[in-house]
């Protein structure tokens, strides 16, 4: 059992991404073929190379599922599986890679929105996905998510209007759940053309790591997929191996070749960002919160410079932004500037002296 | 609250208004809201341009409703909900619909006042609201005509349903036809089995019927089926759901289309008794030949409301359909509401020999009916049923779907306890003919040795 606080789904996914590498996060379902099992396959899908495990609390109906997670979560019902069996295994494995837990809403809601959320940390997962709780339900669940510090992972769909991607986005901790097609979890033989047309616009409106889940199948759809999201999630083609296997060990051994291809094939695709998007040795990538902070978004932070003691903003990522992210940014500046010096009493320094390569801006006051 | 009742300037209609909600905040242990007014603000409004578009409220009935879908869906959701409120207050929409009722239909349905029935009771004067004698053979007709007129609306080239006894899936096959829609059926094994009859109705009508063999293999399997076809094709389809359960906006969505049969049973009953009733009774599946007889006595506190669940083979023998008398509050097919289910949270499985009152769970409003007193909810069992059908048949010549036959048990049981006496009058929901249940019934008559 890990002693360690475990590392958190946005820890684990930020970093891949910052580095260019794209992220594979793999679905089982708890208690298939049972508990014993369900653990080793974690512990085998963290060695092949996942960055982290979606675990699933199997429901009696689950709307959201093809045949495939139908047929698993049927089987772990059977064998008597309960959340609480499923929290057991999360303590076992949460120490090898971050854990999220994966269910509905009716199960979440009959333990209680705020027990649930205690239990899953206690067990060591970092985050909840339940795939039927729709931003106009969850702000009980988000409350009580936040309040033990559970992530919990939002969805957005071909079908999301760029105004829902944007609040979704906003809410959503760990990645943004991209479902890459129009349907429910299974296998397909292609990729969806949704795919590409979602992620590019969703990575337009976020810089959370957005991951494809659904219908990703194959090592070429997840590297295909890899191409414009930050990673994927691959569920059904992992669980139909382990409902296939003759028994444990060989479903063990299974899941480690596929997950092992999938990885290989990702890392394939993986791409070093021109300019890193992260740079260990820059004291703004660094972030470190030596002053007060006055405000801080997916795009940026705002705190007292160190050096100036006047308001400085600074981006999120390293290197310079583009033109429309630079004036949000601006724009938040001014706020700040406009409370720390009174209306128009001050004006914005642009000029990046002692780190020039990641950007920046000062509000400094002004005579008037 | 202070419902107010104005007359709906299109339909001539008495439809409710009532205050605006007050905002509400949520226990965050529960995700349970503070019971409020069961009928969050619906209004048929007017203002000095015309008619101003229905508001079906948040979906909210106290503490359940809801949208509980994956994101997927939500669009639709919206466009649904539009669709619908700009839909009822179109003159033109609401001439369409009520020709339709009429002249395919055959509305209005009568009222039967049930003499040789009231009689063999030695209580109330019963006035039966004939709904199985609407085209297709039961209530579920009202609904469809309407969804079908909002899917050619919004520009969808297919309706899915999900059923249970088929008879929604029928009337879902038949508008289908009338209107040139592709159409898919989703029906639990079980179903298909003991429902045969509907099967090839369906079938006659070019839908296509895919049996579901997941779960249960009835109702709720077959919910959940045409959930996910729906989250596959919700760029073309409809999903024309059957009851007044599902996500917001399905539930007043279904009520609304199915309110004509109280709007037009209160009416009658007037014409006929010169006042309202002092009871209504209906069945309750989903509960929305319920919810449409019970929607225009809401605020009427002194006719007594009762829905009749399926008691099964009892309610102490864990074998039933009761979600109301039994259940807990949950989240099922999109909605959060009373459901049978087992100490995690797991859906169990209902039971009734009525197809359609073989559900775990119930739509949301007749949850907060419940909560809030407004309506009672009682059981019938299998057996009660059966004699509730044979009553009805012999006293009236009416041969009541074994669903409706519930409604008739428990009509006879509240004379019995003397809720109802002479002095009452009954008004009870026969929400469709018992044809499609022949088979089964002449089954277990020969099974039991009774004739
Ligand atoms: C004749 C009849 N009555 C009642 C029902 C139950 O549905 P609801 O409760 O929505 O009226 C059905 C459902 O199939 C039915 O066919």
């Amino acid at each position: 059992m890990n002693m360690l606080a475990p590392q958190t789904l946005s820890h684990v996914l930020d970093e891949n991404r910052q580095r260019g590498r794209p992220s594979l996060v793999v679905y089982l379902t708890g208690g298939l073929p049972d508990l014993t099992t369900t653990a080793r396959l974690v512990e085998t899908v963290a060695l092949a190379g996942a960055d982290a495990v979606e675990l699933g609390i199997p429901f009696s109906d689950p709307i959201m599922d093809g045949p495939v997670i139908q047929a698993a979560s049927q089987r772990a019902l059977t064998g008597g599986t309960t959340p609480e069996q499923v929290f057991d295994v999360v303590r076992e494995v949460s120490g090898l890679l971050p854990v999220g837990l994966m269910t509905y809403a009716n199960i979440v809601g009959h333990m209680g929105w705020n027990r649930f959320a205690a239990r899953a940390a206690a067990a060591g997962a970092t985050a909840v996905i339940i795939p039927d709780l729709p931003l106009e339900e969850a702000e009980s669940w988000l409350l009580a998510a936040q309040a033990k510090g559970i992530e919990p992972v939002l969805f957005v769909a071909p079908t999301s209007s760029d105004e829902r991607i944007l609040k979704n986005a906003a809410r959503t901790q760990g990645f943004l759940y991209a479902v890459g097609t129009l349907g429910v979890t299974g296998e397909r033989h292609a990729l969806a053309d949704t795919v590409a047309a979602l992620t590019v616009r969703a990575k337009a409106l976020t810089t959370k790591p957005v991951l494809v889940g659904v219908g990703v199948s194959t090592p070429a759809q997840a590297a295909e997929a890899a191409a414009t999201a930050d990673g994927v999630v691959v569920g059904s083609a992992v669980v139909r191996r382990v409902l296939e296997a003759a028994g444990p060990d060989e479903a063990v051994e299974t899941v480690q070749s596929f997950v092992g291809e999938l990885r290989a094939a990702l890392d394939e695709v993986a791409q070093p960002m021109s300019g890193p998007a992260f740079d260990a040795a820059c004291e703004l990538c660094e972030a470190a919160r030596l002053t007060p902070w006055f405000h801080e978004d997916d795009l940026c932070w705002i705190a007292e410079c160190e050096a100036c003691s006047v308001p400085i903003v600074v981006w999120r990522h390293h290197g310079l932004p583009a033109p429309a992210d630079e004036k949000a940014m601006l724009a938040r500046l001014g706020r700040v500037a406009e409370g720390r010096f009174g209306e128009g009493k001050w004006f914005v320094d642009g000029e990046r002296r002692q780190i020039p390569d990641h950007w920046h801006a000062h509000a400094r006051w002004k005579w008037v | 609250m202070t419902d107010q009742h104005v007359p709906d300037p299109v339909s001539g209609r008495v439809c409710a208004e009532t205050d605006p909600e007050t905002g509400s905040e949520t226990d965050p242990e529960t995700g349970a809201r503070p019971a409020s007014s069961p009928r969050q603000k619906e209004q048929k409004g007017q203002d000095a341009g015309g008619l101003s578009p229905l508001d079906l409220g948040d979906g909210r009935y106290g503490e359940f409703g809801g949208l509980f879908v994956p994101e997927t869906l939500i669009p639709a959701l919206q466009e649904l909900e539009t669709a619908f409120s700009t839909a009822w207050v179109d003159a033109g929409f609401r001439a369409q619909l009520d020709g339709l009722l009429r002249d395919y239909a055959g509305r209005p349905t009568p009222l039967t006042d049930a003499v040789r029935l009231a009689e063999t009771l030695g209580g109330p004067r019963v006035l039966l609201k004939r709904e199985d004698l609407n085209h297709t053979g039961s209530h579920k007709i009202n609904n469809t005509l309407g969804q079908a007129l909002l899917a050619l609306r919004m520009g969808k080239s297919r309706v899915i349903a999900e059923t249970g006894a088929g008879q929604h899936g029928v009337a879902t096959a038949t508008v289908a036809a009338l209107f040139g829609l592709e159409c898919a059926v989703f029906m639990g094994e079980e179903d298909v089995a003991r429902q045969a009859l509907n099967v090839v109705r369906m079938q006659l009508l070019g839908a296509e019927v895919i049996p579901v063999s997941s779960g249960s293999r009835t109702l709720k399997d077959a919910t959940n089926e045409a959930l996910r076809d729906w989250v596959a094709t919700v760029e073309s389809t409809h999903y024309i759901i059957g009851s007044v359960v599902g996500p917001h906006p399905y539930p007043g969505l279904v009520r609304e289309l199915q309110r004509v049969i109280g709007t037009e049973a209160r009416a009658q009953c007037v014409a006929s008794t010169g006042g309202d009733p002092s009871g209504v009774i209906a069945c309750v599946g989903g509960g929305s030949n319920a919810m449409g007889i019970f929607a225009d006595f809401l605020d009427l506190p002194e006719v007594r409301l009762f829905g009749v669940e399926a008691a099964g083979k009892g309610l102490e023998s864990g074998l039933h359909g009761a979600s109301v008398q039994r259940g807990v509050p949950g989240v099922l097919h999109g909605a959060r509401t009373m459901l049978l289910q087992d100490e995690h949270g797991q859906i169990k499985e209902a039971h009734s020999i009525s197809a359609g009152l073989d559900y775990p769970g119930v739509g949301p409003e007749h949850a907060a009916l419940a909560a809030s007193g407004r309506a009672t909810y009682i059981g019938c069992t299998d057996a009660e049923a059966l004699d509730g059908l044979r009553l009805l048949s012999r006293t009236e010549g009416i041969i009541p779907a074994l669903e409706s036959a519930h409604a008739v048990a428990a009509l006879s049981r509240l004379v019995q306890e003397g809720v109802f006496t002479e002095d009452d009058t009954v008004l009870l929901c026969v929400s469709g003919r018992g044809d499609k249940d022949m088979d089964q019934v002449a089954a277990y008559l020969d099974l039991t040795g009774r004739a």
